[in-house]
């Protein structure tokens, strides 16, 4: 019994094929049930494997990271999140299809900021595929992450937004969502909601940022410039100067105005401002300081789903003083941003 | 069927809305629309999010003198509603992400 455990589960198959052709009559027996065995268990974990969708896939051992894997798909107008027909894979060139072509770039960027920056490697920091469904609904004006490893981009309906592809701010928008899903993964309400917002535009603007090397003085702090259509002109959301980045804009500056039972997107204003004060005070580029503090608060196993703002805030603090000195200017920026959204910490 | 809808989220986040008659579409659309607003969940509030910056309805329904109201997230809208909701997209006003209607009369 033991002999033949030890075969099902030590002996490579190679071996058990040698010993397969063995003249000893118990030892070719042994063998061959072996070899069925092992088939039978490499056919479950196939099918297994193929059973579960692309984004669990589990990692190979061979992966060390640094280079995203693409897929655009078309999904021709309709409101299906199951992919559509593939325009472009990764390593191909232009396709021509512009949506398809920004969007894989833009993926490209974002991917470049996370592994540059932080070392992560694709949204859940293990090399998941990134997955970019285009034309998706007739003149749909909005973009999405379905919490199910595809970002979703429609082509705006001309009035709120245009083609949404378009804003390198917007890819790294909805490809944050995916990596706050993996980390805290905040519930989509309330101030946890407005924070998971936040994360959303605090690196979607660090992924444009970083692709046009603008530091912290250059960059125009505006969520959605390029894609936004004439009746949300200049831009969706000012992180500098929360509530007029447009005639629509009711996003308060502090917690004085904070909107109680309010959208996500109103109250993220009081945390994206925090993050404007911190970086701008340390100057520089966004990603040298500010950004590190709060992907390493993002990260904490002790930020909760329901987190507030000031669970969020009090961990920036944590983080900057460990990461810097407990007297560090990083410390002070840290300090000075959440005093001035008026979030205790 | 007279319907109050304010569709809102979004990646830009703020609110459309518009007063619609399901008459203002042709006759077989109508009639497949009023038939799916019947059978929607009434009375049920905050739906529920499948995913981020995604677009939920809250509709309204006016009918003898009774206000019925329902939330929905844009995977919950049944096919013969979207020609309804297109005319949303159409016909409606923009209003800041937290806007509250008071008087749905």
């Amino acid at each position: 019994m033991t002999a033949r455990c030890a075969l099902h589960c030590i002996v490579p198959p190679g071996v058990l094929h040698r010993l397969a052709l063995s003249d000893e009559l118990e030892l070719r027996d042994t063998a061959l049930r072996a070899l069925a065995m092992d088939s039978r268990f490499r056919l479950a974990r196939a099918e297994s494997a193929a059973r579960r969708p692309p984004a669990s896939k589990p990692v190979t051992f061979a992966r060390v990271g640094g280079a995203p894997q693409r897929t655009i798909y078309d999904q021709h107008g309709s409101q299906s999140q199951t992919p559509g027909t593939v325009l472009r894979v990764e390593g191909q060139g232009a396709c021509g299809d512009q949506a398809a072509d920004q969007a894989y770039a833009g993926l490209g960027a974002t991917y470049s900021f996370y592994w540059t920056v932080f070392e992560r490697d694709s949204i859940d920091g293990a090399g998941m595929p990134l997955l970019g469904l285009v034309h998706y609904g007739r003149r749909y004006p909005n973009a999405f992450w379905d919490n199910a490893g595809h970002m979703v981009f429609g082509d705006g309906d001309g009035r709120i937004l245009t083609q949404t592809t378009a804003g390198l701010d917007v890819i790294g928008h909805e490809l944050t969502h995916g990596v706050t899903q993996h980390e805290a993964n905040l519930t989509y309400s309330g101030q946890s909601g407005a924070l998971n917002e936040s994360m959303s535009d605090v690196f979607g603007i660090q992924v444009k940022q970083h692709a046009l090397g603008q530091d912290v003085h250059s960059s125009d702090w505006l969520i959605g410039v390029d894609i936004v259509g004439p009746a949300l002109r200049p831009a969706l959301r000012s992180m500098k100067q929360p509530g007029t980045a447009n005639p629509h804009d009711d996003q308060p500056a502090d917690m004085d105005g904070y909107v109680a039972g309010g959208d996500v997107h109103t109250n993220s204003g009081i945390p994206n401002r925090a993050f404007y004060i911190v970086a701008s005070t340390l100057g520089g580029y966004a990603w040298d300081a500010a950004g590190p503090i709060w992907y390493a608060a993002l990260g904490d196993p002790q930020l909760r789903p329901n987190a507030t703002f000031r669970d969020f805030a009090r961990l920036t603090l944590r983080h900057a003083q460990q990461i810097y000195g407990a007297d560090s200017d990083q410390v002070h920026a840290v300090r000075q941003g959440w005093e001035a959204v008026k979030v205790p910490i | 069927m007279r319907v109050h809808v304010t569709r809102r989220g979004g990646l830009a986040g703020v609110a459309l809305r518009a007063s619609l008659d399901t008459r203002q579409l042709p006759p077989p659309e109508a009639a497949a629309a009023e038939a799916a607003l019947r059978a929607l969940p009434w009375g049920r509030f905050r739906a529920q999010p499948a995913g981020a910056d995604r677009f939920h309805y809250e509709l309204v329904a006016v009918e003898g003198g009774h206000e019925r109201h329902v939330d929905l997230s844009e995977h919950e809208i049944p096919p013969s509603l979207r020609p309804l909701l297109e005319l949303l997209q159409e016909q409606g006003e923009l209003g800041p992400p937290s806007f509250r209607r008071k008087d749905p009369s």
